[in-house]
Parts: C-alpha cells; structure tokens; sequence
C-alpha cells in the first residue's frame, strides 16, 4: 500500500469524531438553506409582487368610487382610454419597427467578423445611458414642430403629432433593447446549421431564411417583449418629450392638464394634481386606480399573446426561389440592407439621442440661478434609491436565481422564472400607484417611511436584471462542477463560495449595475409612489417646463447623469470582458 | 485527372499555423483517410476543401478547376459534420429533401430523391421522426442521406463517427464503406481512429502538426510505415533504442542497451548510426530458453484481451515490451523470466529522431 | 480497501426507467468495468452509488453498511464525470487540494498528498498551469488526482477516455489501471467500448436497459456470452438460425433453414426449439474454395476490411451475409470464392428472443 493510504487512514481515524459534529451541522445547514430560500421567497411573493397586483383588487374594493368617478364621467373615461391607446398604439408599432431594422442589425454584429466591432456596440448601447427624460428631450428638439427652446444644428422639425412625436422618442429607448437581446440570442445559435444548409447548395439567404430564422424564436419573443416593456413603462421619457414640444403642461393651479398624455404620464400628471389639490384626490385616485388595472391587465395580456405568436408562427419553408434567393444573397441587395439598418441607427437613434448635445453648446446659456443645491439632492436622492434598490436586488435577487435554476423542482423554478417577469413588464408608473396603494396604511400611519416605499418600487422592476442575468449564468455553468466540489468534501455553502460565485461574478456586477443605471433613470414610478420625491429625472421633468422651467438646466443635469450613467456601463463591460 | 488537387495550401489563425504547406491529390472515386490526432490540421484540410474557410495561401482544384475562392454553396459536395447537424425543426425526411428543394427541383423530383437517399442509408422507416427522437446512430445516418440526396460526387466527412458508441461506430464503418463504393462516389474521410481509417480507405494520409507525415495504402502504413510517427500512430508498436554495430550479406547487427543484440534484415543504415528498433506486439513471440534474436525480460503482466492475450514484460534492456499470444497458446506468468523472440522479418528500423524519441512519437 | 454492493436498484425519470433491478457485488480493491450502450442506465448507477441521486428502491452497502442517506461526501467515493469539470479559476495545484483544502485538512499532510498525487500522474512540472492550457489527456489525469487526493476509498469513473483520441486511449486505459491497483482503490469505471472494458476490468458487468445482463471475468463474458446481445457487444459475432435437432453432453446439432447441419456447444435449451447459433467473427475462419470441415457454409467474400493485424471478411452466403476476421495477410480478395467455418465449440446456442433477432441485438 502506499504511504499516502497510510497517511489518509491515520488522518481520517484522527478525524472521526469531528466527523460526527460536522455530519450533524451539515444536516442543520441544510435546513438553514432551505429556512433562507423560504425567506427569499417570500419577500418576493409579499413585498414585490403581491403590491405589484394589488391595485387590481380596486375592481372590487374601490368599484362604488369607479362608477360615480370614472364610469360615469365622460370626460375621465375619453382621457383614460386616450391616454392608453396612444400607449399600446405606439408600443406595438415601435416593436415592429424595430423588429424590422433591428434584426438585420444583429445579425450583422454577431456574424461578421470586422475590426471597429466594439466600437459599433458602444454605439449601440449609448442612448441606454442617457436618462430617457434626457432622450425625451433631446428627441423633440430634434423632431417636433415647435419646440419650447430653439433647437440648434440641424434638425428635422416636422411633427406636432403625439403619437408621432412619442413613436420617435421610443426608437431611442427600445432600439437597444431589440438589438442586444437578439444579439445574444443569436449567438447561441451553432453557426454550423448554417454552413450545412450552404454545402447542400443553399444561398446565404435561403439558409438564413430557412434554417436559422425558425430557431430563432426564442430571440425574436424576447426582443419583442424587452421593447414592448420599454415603450409602455417609460413617463420621463414622454412627459419630457411632450413638454419640450408644447403639447402636455401641467397647470397644477386650475387642478388639470392640457395636452394628450400617454398611459403613464397621465398616472404622473394625476398623482401631482392630487397632491396639488386635495379635493379631487379621490376622484382621481379612481381615475389612477382605473388606469393602473387596465395598464397592468393589458401589459401581462400582451406579454402572454406574444409568447403564443412566437410559438407558433409558422416559417415558408416549402419555397424556395433559388435564382432570386442567390442574387439577393451578394452584392447590392445585403448591402443595401444593412445601409437601411445602419441609416436608421443613425438617422433614427444616434442623432435624436444626443441632438441636446448641440443645444448644450450652442444654444442659450439661459441658466438663471440655478439651484445647484436642489440639483446636488435630486442627484444624491436617486443615487441612495438606486443604491438600496441595488442592494435589495443583490440580497434577494441571486438567491432566487439560484432557486430558480437549481431548486427542487423545474416546473416551479420556470414559474418563478415566469413571475420574475411580471414586474418588469408592467409599466413602471402603475406599479408605483399599485405600491403605493398597498402601503397606504402604513405610511399615513408614519410606520413606513415613503422612502422605503419608493425603493421597493425600484427593487420591482430591477430585479429582473439580477435574476435574469445570473439565471443565464447559471445556467451556462456546466452544473458537474458543484456537484464534483460537492463529491470532494464541500458543503453548499463553501461549494458555492469557492466554485459557482467566481464563475457567476461577472454576470451578477452586469446585472446589478443595468439595475442601478435604470433605477437611475426612472421616473414613472417614483412620481407615482410619491410627486413630492425629487430624484433627478423627476427634477429634469420639472424643469422642462414652458412657463417656469430652465431648459438648459436641464440639458446640464442631463448630461452629467449620462456620464455617472456611461462610466457604470463601461466598468460593466470591462469586467464582462475581463472574466472570458 | 486528379478529383482533387491541393497546391502549398497553408492557414493560419493568428499566430497558429493549422496548416504548413500542404500538396496532396486523389482520382475519382478514391476513398481517402486522413488520420491524424487533434490539432493536426485534418479538420482545417477539410474545411478548406468545402470552402467553410479560406486557404491563407495555396490553391484547391477540383476536376482541374481552380475552386480557392468560390463559395460553398456552389462547390457541388456533400458534409456529414461530427455533431451530425442535422436541422432540428425537420424531420428526418424533409432534411433529406433539402438540397433538392433549394436547388429549385420539383416537388416529384425531390420526393423521389430523398426517398431513394433514405433507403440506401436505412432510415426509410424514420422518416417522419424529429432528429430529437433518434439514436446517435441513425442521428447520423439521416445527416449522411442528406449528403448523398444532394447528388453531389464528392463526400466530406468530418469525424463522422466520432460522436457515436465505439459499437456504433463499428456498424457505420461497413455502412459507409459499402455507400461510398456503391454509389461511385470520391470520398474524404478525416478522423483520430486509426483502425477506422484503414478499415474504409483506400489510402490514408498520416498528418501531424499541420504537415502531412506519410501516405500511403492502409496495408503499407500498418506493414511497412516509413516514418517513426506512423508506426506509433497506425497501430500499436515496440520501440528499443540502439545503434548499429555491424552489417554483413545485407542482414544488420543492431547494438541495444546493456549490450543485447538484434538482427534485422533488408535495411540500409550505417555502421555506428543511432536507430530506433521497432516491432509490433503480434511480430513477438515467447520462448522459455534463449535463441537467435531474443532478449531475456520479466513478465510483468497478461492479460485476456479475446482472441489474444496480451503481456507487458520488462526486458533487460530496460525496455517496457508488449507482446501478443494467441489466445491458444499455455499461460504465461506473472513475475516469471522469459525470452522474447524478435522476428527478423518483421523488425523496423529508423534513425534515432533529434528531438528525442518521446517528443517523436507523442500523441497529442 | 472497501467493498460495495447494491441491491435491486431502481431508478426513474419523468417516464423513463433508467434503473430497473439492478444487483451488483465488487470486492475489495476490485476494478470492475460496467459495459453497456448509452442509454443502458451506466451513468445512472454510477450517480446513485457515489450519491448524487437518489434510487427509487433498493440499497447500497459500502464494507456492509447502508450508504442509502448518506451524502456523497460522506460516502466516501472519488467521482469522475465525463466531461472531468476541473475548476477553471483554479490552477492545477488548486484543483488538486480542493479536497484536502475544504475539508480542513492539516495544510503539511495536504501538501504532501497533494505533491505525491501530482508525481503520480506525471504532471508536477505544471502544477502552476490553469485547465485550458492543458490537453486533453493531462486534463483527465488532473481530474483523476483531485479525485484521488481525497484518499476516497471507492473510485467512481463515468466513461473516463470518451473525449480522448482514439490512440490515446489505448494508451491511457493502462494507467487508470496501473494506478487504481497500486493506490488498492475499489474502482467502477463505466464505458460503452468493449475493448477498453477487456483490457482493463477485474470482471465486467454488462448492462442494457437497466438491468444486468450478465457479470464475470473478462473470459467468461467473452467466451461465455449468456444472450446474443453480450455475444455481439463483446467482439462481434454471426447468428444462424434454425432448430435445434439434437443435443447430449458433447455437441448440439442444429439444422437451418436450407437444411444444412452444424454442430455447436451442449446446451440446455430443449430439443426441436426455434434457436440461434452464435458464433464471434473472431473465431470464424475462412478458406479459399471448398472446405470439408465440419461446421462449413460457401459463399463469395464481397468485401474486405483492413483492421491491421486482421481483416474483417464479409461473405455473402444462401443463409445471408456473415463476417469472420482472420489474419491480414491471408489472400483473400473480393470476389473469390470461400468457405466460412468454425469449431463446434465456438458455437453457442440461444433460443430465439422473443422480440426477435434484430431488435435483441440493438445497441442503441
């Protein structure tokens, strides 16, 4: 025998009665874990989307205030149902829009192989770290009629149409979201279904069309839903674009509005006024109530139907026109369509996002008094809500994943997975009234802090991210490698420590600072929970104000959160590349 | 005319050279191995033959065509990948049809040739099937009858069967040997399993390193390899260190270590010339009492391995010798000296390489 | 040293039986070698004995004792999985004491466990190396050493050469072995290729579906198949069907369908059943022209298969297509006209499964 075999029987007979104390606290460790993921869970289910659904309980409890305020009104009813079409109208056609440009996009970033390819991704990805009030109004200086300052540079003025002017503000904030999920869909794709399709004589085309595309499902649901998602929650973006180009005001003095708001900037508009004027809040908390439980049925309905589609869309795959399909494969045709991508990139997306640049610099200096101090606080305020929001997120949000991917049971971990989405997918703005009709009671009874009420707000649609990001990580993580630490000795903990933490790292930081920079940039949400909480994006709102705003101001506050916004996303990038 | 023809064909990615300056050529209808441990460039011939990749420098022909820049859709050949790639959201039967169906044929024309495709290989009566649903095995026969349903005369195979079972494997093998010669197709058959490349070829190509070591019929490669590497790769061998001691009526005297001696004939050495010593297990034999070529050694172990048993013995020359003996033939024991009898007509010999024998014959 | 034994296991999942009764006994120190085509449940079994699965009925007994609710940890067994998940952010030295590191260890004892485990599989001099840059044979000896520098005392190894070359196989088996034995380590290693479980295993376990078909020496499973399934999973073999006419102590006689009459082994199968003589191709010969022996069938050899030390004939005859493997240089070529025999104690008999021939002989 071996002298280590002799070594390893005196070291184990020294070892057995520690053995037995170690075997009983791995037992009680075991429960300790299973104690945590019931905590984690139900934190999830109690305070993120239970408060999430509840304003839908307002059908029931509220239904005497919604006949008399809402049902009756004629006027409350064509705001309501105005306001929401123009919001699904626009999310749908953006989507579609966006599907058309953004694939051949994709395809092109994940196919060839061309040096400048980062640069393309940064530029792809830069609208994403401007806050979308900043986007908002940058877009209507470049696209509206009339807008409140003058634009400098060229621009295109040409619409005072709202549902125009709202659907070329969100080519800006969902384009992104399009491309990169599609991307990395892509991927995943063995390039090989391809190229084996090409050596039994298929065009480029035709194999793309014919091969890959049918596999591609899963990236064309996910990219659909991301921008639906978007387009549907964001107020900032919106009220700001609005403001700057003199179609929505707030006159808060004759307790209404004028001009023709989207879903959530109505739910903005209406939780100012209801603070601003005391005796309609009730009728209007109906009105908001109305609007919160059709935006968040119709949303998760919308979600569900796209789903389905793209399940069970069916691809031609009998046809083929080789001659037509060979032409169309080289030469000008791709060319030209991946011009018409790239022009809509630009034309589209780069320049409507940073046109305010222009303004920055050339436009009038009109700053006032500005009160940097108001500014400073706005700026500290999102940072502490982003900052708790974060923390929540990495506290609850890793642990779920991991339940998610490696607990018990699949069929429940996809339904977690499933009811994770349901936070993100409901628009910002209603998910704040739905919270804040929720801890109403605790809050007036000074129990609950607003504060704490406005970062559960951010924790519900960040958390995805986290989720999201370490669930893909997980999940890409060859699931022997626990399981051998396990084989040698290790406890969960110290196997999770030592063997899944340093492989998931970087997707958790990815996932954290996308969580960060959108809690950064929202604004929906914290209006609807609380008017009076000034986090920046609702101070740069604030100031686009035709009457007593500071637009350049505002233009300055836009750019400095860029630049906290783009500095997290390049740290982001760094450490993703890092850990290859 | 050559089918196909590579001229000083080299890729590099980077700084890696896959490929170093190769030239080969096959007729018509020749089935053709290329064997050869991974990285050595075998994949990458293939690759660049189909035209999935580029040559860095050199030229490919087919019939005398200059094909290096044409692209892989108008090649006219036939891959069976190593993941089999078969397209998953098809079943087996619209996989088969589909070369014919974007080349444009009728649907009559495409019905008639998958059919015939699916029958030759044996997966008529999976035709509905999703490739999800079946074996490993027929996975990669309905990949090969959506080779052949392309009607191409060329056939690639890229490690076809190296996903598969070894007892798989072993089927496939006479299933393609017997397609490939029936149908009078040209074949390129790369793979790592040396048997399989002898048991399908015609000739084999040895590769290592990016470069083309020997070529040659699979009987040549196993009896009479030219090269050290060859005679490692393709089956297995014994190799004893020597030098060469003395040369009379054309027989050589071949000096070992601690002073054992072999006879060799028909060789062309030098006096004093270091050489490497080499013979296959089967070529040795034991004897209980010492004679002409033998050497004393130690039985270390035997093992029953079938039709044969196998011994690893210690000889005195410090040397590890694996011997094989009918399975017939009396037990040998373990921790027992014995002699091994080196037939002369079967030892090889080579010149010691510079790099050392262990760098010569590593394996990957 | 420890011995392991398992009791009617069963194991299923969504449906699928993986598991379905299976006993098995390894002695202490044993290297017993699982057999069986994917699919058959091999992985199944190794998970449920080191623990990372739970059966559904049955007991597992390490020196006599139920392990059933033990952790894998503390069952005590190494575990290798296919595909060796070595620890990427870990060098191999980390990899190597991960172990000894999570278990507390004293760091001097781990050290020198550490460093003899690293002597052991000859990679000390890239102790300092990460994963990646290591080839795919030092990989699974990385793994081997983390497994073993446990001081485990069962060894359990999942299809442990699978993504090697071919080659390197061959050459690696031998010290899986060779360290297994000196270490005196129980070990299990799971495989789907025959020749590797022969030239390894103390006594193969041969596993289908779930269930043991038959356990034993690599002799006995190889000269003493039980079913037509071992019979061509272990080396291959021809299967002739007819009645079984009449049998005593020394031959049976079967007479085929052509009315044809050839001898094989006593058997217990009753007389006038439906059977099936099975006889390996290994044990197959074949003549040119006529032949007078006793067990003898004509035929025309339509294709030949060059192995190396042998060829693969395959002969078409009335009864259908048959193969025997005989020595290289025998001149037998395509085309000419031979005879195929065999010695009646290479015959055994089996009555006809009753799922048929074909599908009793699937190996997938």
């Amino acid at each position: 025998m071996s002298e280590s075999r002799e070594l390893a029987l005196e070291n184990r007979q020294s070892k057995s009665p520690r053995r037995r104390k170690t075997f009983l606290d791995r037992v009680s460790r075991t429960r300790f874990v299973q104690g945590w993921y019931a905590v984690v869970l139900s934190f999830f289910v109690f305070f993120v989307l239970v408060p999430t659904l509840f304003v839908l309980s307002f059908l029931f409890t509220g239904w005497g205030d919604l006949q008399a305020f809402v049902f009756r009104n004629a006027n409350v009813m064509a705001q309501i149902l105005s306001a929401i079409g123009l919001s699904f109208s626009v999310a749908l056609t953006v989507t579609a829009v966006d599907l058309i440009f953004g694939l051949p996009l994709a395809w092109f970033i994940v196919r060839r192989q061309f040096p400048g390819k980062s640069v393309l991704n940064t530029l792809v990805d830069s609208p994403l770290a401007v806050p979308t009030a900043g986007l908002g109004f940058s877009a209507a200086l470049f696209w509206a009629l009339n807008p409140a300052v003058k634009p400098q540079g060229l621009s295109l003025n040409f619409t005072n149409t709202p549902f125009v002017l709202i659907m070329l503000l969100h080519f800006t904030t969902t384009f992104p979201y399009m491309v990169r999920s599609m991307s990395a869909i892509l991927e995943q794709i063995d390039i090989e279904y391809e190229i084996a399709a090409r050596t039994l004589g298929a065009s480029p085309l035709t194999a793309s069309r014919t091969v890959t595309l049918p596999l591609f499902r899963s990236g064309i649901a996910t990219g659909s839903i991301l921008c639906l998602a978007k387009a549907l929650s964001d107020t900032g973006g919106v009220q700001a674009a609005l403001q700057t180009a003199n179609l929505f005001a707030i006159q808060a003095n004759s307790c209404s509005f004028t001009g023709t708001p989207s879903g959530t900037v109505l739910i903005g508009a209406w939780r100012t006024l209801g603070k601003a004027c005391p005796a309609v809040t009730s009728q209007l908390n109906a009105g908001l109530a109305f609007v919160a439980i059709l935006m968040i049925a119709l949303s998760i309905g919308l979600l569900y139907a796209v789903k389905f589609v793209a399940l069970k869309v069916r691809f031609p795959l009998k046809h083929v026109w080789p001659g037509i399909e060979r032409k169309l494969s080289r030469g000008t045709a791709p060319r030209g369509r991946d011009l018409a991508s790239f022009a809509f990139l630009v034309l589209m997306i780069l320049i409507p996002s940073f046109f305010l640049v222009s303004f920055l610099i050339t436009g009038t200096k009109t700053l006032g008094s500005p009160d940097w101090g108001m500014f400073g606080s706005s700026l500290g305020f999102s940072f502490l809500v982003a900052g708790l929001a974060t923390l929540i997120d990495l506290m609850f949000g890793v642990p779920l994943a991991l339940y998610i991917t490696r607990g018990p049971s699949r069929r429940f971990g996809s339904l977690l997975d499933s009811l994770v989405n349901i936070p993100y997918i409901v628009p910002s703005a209603a998910l704040g009234f739905s919270l804040f009709l929720f801890w109403k009671p605790l809050v007036d009874a000074g129990a609950l802090p607003i504060l704490a009420v406005i970062v559960l707000a951010h924790v519900g649609f960040t958390i995805p991210f986290v989720v999201r990001n370490t669930v893909g990580a997980l999940e890409e993580m060859d699931p022997g490698l626990d399981e051998t630490s396990r084989t040698l000795g290790a406890r969960p903990l110290q196997a999770f420590r030592r063997i899944t933490l340093p492989v998931i790292k970087p997707a958790i930081l990815a996932g954290s600072i996308m969580a960060f920079t959108r809690s950064v940039g929202e604004t929906g949400a914290t209006l609807a929970v609380s008017p009076q909480a000034i986090t920046a994006p609702v101070f740069i709102v604030n100031l686009l104000n035709v009457k007593t705003g500071n637009f350049y101001l505002a233009g300055l506050s836009v750019g400095i959160l860029t630049l906290v916004s783009a500095g997290a996303m390049m740290s982001m990038r760094y450490f993703t590349r890092r850990a290859r | 005319m050559p089918a196909i023809r590579l001229e000083g064909v080299s890729k590099r990615f980077g700084k890696i050279a896959a490929l170093q300056k190769v030239d080969f050529e096959m007729q018509d209808g020749e089935y053709v191995a290329i064997l050869g441990p991974s990285g050595c460039g075998k994949t990458t011939l293939i690759k660049i033959i189909a035209g999935i990749w580029p040559p860095t420098e050199g030229r490919v022909f087919i019939d005398n065509r200059d094909i290096t820049g044409v692209q892989i859709e108008e090649r006219d050949l036939g891959y069976v990948f190593q993941n089999i790639i078969l397209f998953p959201h098809m079943t087996v039967k619209k996989n088969a049809g589909y070369s014919p169906r974007v080349k444009g044929l009728t649907e009559e024309q495409i019905e008639k040739r998958s059919r015939k495709a699916m029958d030759l290989v044996g997966v008529l009566g999976q035709q509905g099937y999703l490739p999800s649903e079946l074996s490993g095995g027929a996975q990669q026969k309905a990949s090969l009858a959506r080779a052949i349903a392309s009607q191409a005369r060329l056939l690639l195979l890229d490690e076809p069967l190296s996903a598969l079972d070894a007892r798989v494997r072993v089927e496939l093998r006479y299933a393609l040997r017997r397609l490939v010669k029936d149908l009078g197709l040209t074949a390129i058959h790369v793979t790592h399993d040396q048997e399989e490349a002898m048991s399908v070829a015609d000739r084999v190509i040895v590769m290592r390193k990016g470069e083309i070591v020997e070529v040659g019929e699979p009987t040549h490669l196993y009896d009479a390899p030219r090269n050290l590497f060859t005679a490692n790769f393709v089956g297995e061998s014994n190799f004893l260190e020597g030098t060469v001691d003395s040369i009379e009526d054309g027989k050589a005297r071949i000096e070992l270590r601690g002073e054992h001696y072999l006879t060799v004939t028909k060789t062309t050495v030098r006096i004093g010339q270091p050489v490497v010593v080499a013979i296959r297990p089967e070529h040795l034999s034991l004897q209980p009492e010492d004679g002409d070529n033998s050497i004393q050694a130690r039985v270390e172990e035997s093992r029953f391995m079938g039709f044969y048993t196998r011994c690893r013995l210690r000889a005195e020359t410090g040397d590890e010798l694996l011997v094989d003996l009918p399975t017939g033939d009396p037990a040998v024991e373990e921790g027992t000296d014995s002699f091994v009898c080196f037939n002369p007509d079967f030892i090889l010999l080579y010149p010691r390489p510079v790099e050392g024998l262990g760098e010569a014959l590593k394996l990957e | 040293m420890v011995s392991l034994r398992a009791e009617g296991l069963q194991k299923s999942f969504s449906g699928t039986v993986a598991l379905n009764g299976i006993d098995l006994e390894v002695k202490e120190g044993e290297y017993v070698v699982i057999l069986g085509p994917t699919g058959a449940g091999k992985t199944t079994l190794l998970r449920t004995i080191a623990g990372l699965a739970r059966q559904d009925a049955g007991h597992i007994y390490f020196d006599n004792q139920p392990v059933d609710t033990l952790m894998p940890f503390q069952r005590g067994v190494a575990y290798l999985p296919q595909n060796y998940s070595l620890f990427g952010h870990l060098t191999v030295w980390e990899n190597v004491a991960f172990g000894p590191t999570v278990q507390d260890w004293n760091p001097h004892r781990r050290d020198q466990i550490v460093r003899e485990m690293l002597n052991l599989v000859h990679l000390s001099d890239r102790r300092d190396a990460h994963p990646r840059e290591l080839s795919g044979g030092m990989q699974q000896r990385v793994a081997l050493a983390r497994a073993l520098a446990t001081q485990a005392r069962i060894l359990l190894l999942d299809e442990p050469l699978r993504a090697l070359d071919a080659r390197l196989r061959v050459e690696l088996r031998q010290e899986l072995r060779t360290l297994a034995k000196y270490l005196g380590i129980t070990t299990l290693h799971v495989t789907h290729d025959q020749e590797e479980a022969v030239s390894v295993a103390d006594r193969i376990v041969v596993i289908r579906r779930g269930k043991v078909v038959q356990a034993g020496s690599p002799r006995e499973v190889y000269e003493d198949p039980s079913s037509p399934f071992v019979s061509n999973f272990i080396g291959e073999a021809n299967f002739l069907e007819g009645i079984l006419s009449r049998v005593d102590n020394n031959f049976s006689i079967i007479v085929l369908k052509d009315g044809r009459r050839l001898m094989g082994r006593p058997t217990s199968v009753p007389a006038d059943s439906h059977v099936v003589l099975g006889v390996k191709t290994d044990f197959c010969e074949v003549q040119p022209g006529k032949s007078d022996a006793q067990n003898r069938i004509p035929g025309t050899v339509v294709r030949s298969l060059f192995a190396g030390k042998r060829k693969t004939l395959e002969i078409q005859t009335n009864i259908g297509l048959l193969k025997a493997k005989v020595p290289s240089d025998r001149s037998l070529s395509e085309g000419d006209e031979a005879t195929l025999t065999f010695e009646p104690e290479n015959g055994v008999v089996y009555s006809i499964p009753s799922e048929g021939l074909r599908v009793a002989l699937e190996v997938e």
